[in-house]
């Protein structure tokens, strides 16, 4: 076994033993080639092959006395505040229930298929997944909920960069923005039977 | 048709992030809609458990020892603030740990790039001396803690900075810190302030605080 092997091989065991091995200190140890071999071995090694350890409820409690635990719990509940869902379950209202009141604050006609139509779309809006926000949909929702809207149609930050990663291109905040605004529009099919509640929706205002 | 929420124990969510992590992330959005602001926190909180040792390997291989788990733990807040964000789709276990890896790695880069920026605004370099031939060379910081050394030299920077004139502390400024030529320095200082100084005296202003610089420090 050659060095390298070795310090992969003890890397490993370390790790599986849950361990908590600095990778700067084991590459420190090589350089030029075999420190980039080793690099990937490790990386590739930490991603793919590394076992799961089953769940561990001591070490779970004690995690949850670090500071950081409670800044996960702080993100959340920040989250839960600007939620378009989390607002909706809040005012204890459906979904069908909201688009009643998003298409009488909108002053759109609210019959059977409109109100079913509007609930879908804001189900994808809800969901992430709706393609645009229009100013209407946008001051009607703000005043029903009293959230704006606009936190449930952010995209992630680390997204559309981590489906490119295979390319090796690291694309600018502003290429990313505008891909993901073309993909959207790509992928949005065209609502059939286009009515006042596909205005609300989709038409720029 | 989306499947109706139900809380999940915390062995089962954990189990549930490693055989379908974007069904986990899915449980997480659900409960936030559902109202179950307690259970989505907790589950919220198992998936951070569960990334910990991955995040703080990663971020070793860049970080100082000691500042590990100070890194790791930003790195673990983006992660968490990714997830609730709306991920990207996550076919299995490995593309979620890839996922959280290269967000690990971009949080040292931008730790990284940050301190960089904030030294070329803060600090002066005191161990490059540009010349009007050469402009300015700052060292790079090759990684994180490289700038958390440097930013250790701040007070004694200044505090040399600090007992110079007003006129002085203005040359030391504007060659030193922003990187202006002797001649530019010269030019501002007659034209803004009407000081007459020439380039050699402005040289001489910024050697001296560097040789005062070098001295405290290495008293």
């Amino acid at each position: 076994m050659t060095t390298v092997e070795k310090m992969f091989a003890d890397f490993c065991a370390a790790y599986e033993r849950g361990e908590q091995p600095n990778l700067g200190d084991c590459l420190a140890a090589t350089s030029g080639a075999d420190r980039r071999g080793l690099e990937a071995r490790i990386d590739l090694y930490l991603i793919e092959q590394a076992p799961s350890r089953p769940f561990d409820a001591d070490a779970f409690a004690r995690e949850l006395e670090r500071p950081v635990m409670k800044r996960v719990a702080d993100i959340f509940a920040e989250r839960a505040a600007v939620d378009l869902g989390a607002a909706r379950a809040r005012a204890g209202l459906s979904l069908d229930e909201l688009a009643g009141a998003l298409l009488a604050a909108a002053e759109v006609e609210d019959g059977a298929k409109q109100r079913e139509k509007a609930a879908e779309y804001l189900g994808r809006l809800e969901a992430g997944s709706l393609a645009i926000l229009t100013g209407r949909v946008r001051d009607a929702l703000r005043t029903i909920l009293d959230v704006d809207p606009a936190a449930s149609f952010e995209r992630p930050d680390y997204g559309f960069a981590f489906r490119m990663r295979a390319s090796s291109i690291e694309p600018s905040a502003d290429n990313i923005e505008l891909a993901e605004m073309l993909i959207d529009a790509a992928t949005t099919p065209s609502p059939l039977g286009w009515d006042e509640v596909d205005e609300l929706f989709l038409a720029n205002d | 048709m989306p499947t109706p929420y139900r809380p999940l124990s915390d062995e089962a969510f954990y189990d549930l992030v490693v055989s379908d992590p974007d069904r986990a992330i899915a449980h997480i959005h659900r409960a936030l809609h559902a109202g179950d602001l307690q259970g989505g926190e907790r589950a919220t909180q198992i998936l951070a458990f569960g990334q910990v040792r991955l995040i703080k390997t990663v971020v070793s291989k860049n970080v100082r020892a000691d500042l590990v788990d100070e890194v790791a733990d930003g790195a673990l807040e983006r992660v968490v603030a990714a997830v609730l964000a709306n991920p990207p789709e996550l076919l299995n276990f490995k593309q979620f740990c890839g996922w959280v890896a290269r967000i690990s790695k971009c949080h040292v880069a931008s730790i990284a790039r940050d301190k960089r920026e904030q030294l070329r605004r803060d600090a002066i370099t005191i161990d490059v001396e540009p010349s009007d031939e050469q402009p300015g060379k700052r060292p790079e910081l090759e990684s994180i803690e490289a700038g958390y050394e440097m930013i250790g030299d701040l007070d004694l920077i200044r505090e040399q900075y600090d007992c110079r004139s007003e006129d002085h502390r203005l040359i030391v400024f504007m060659r030193v810190e922003l990187g202006f030529s002797s001649k530019e320095v010269v030019e501002i200082l007659a034209s803004e302030y009407g000081l007459e100084y020439t380039p050699n005296n402005v040289d001489q202003i910024a050697r001296r605080f560097r040789d005062d610089c070098r001295e405290a420090r290495e008293r």
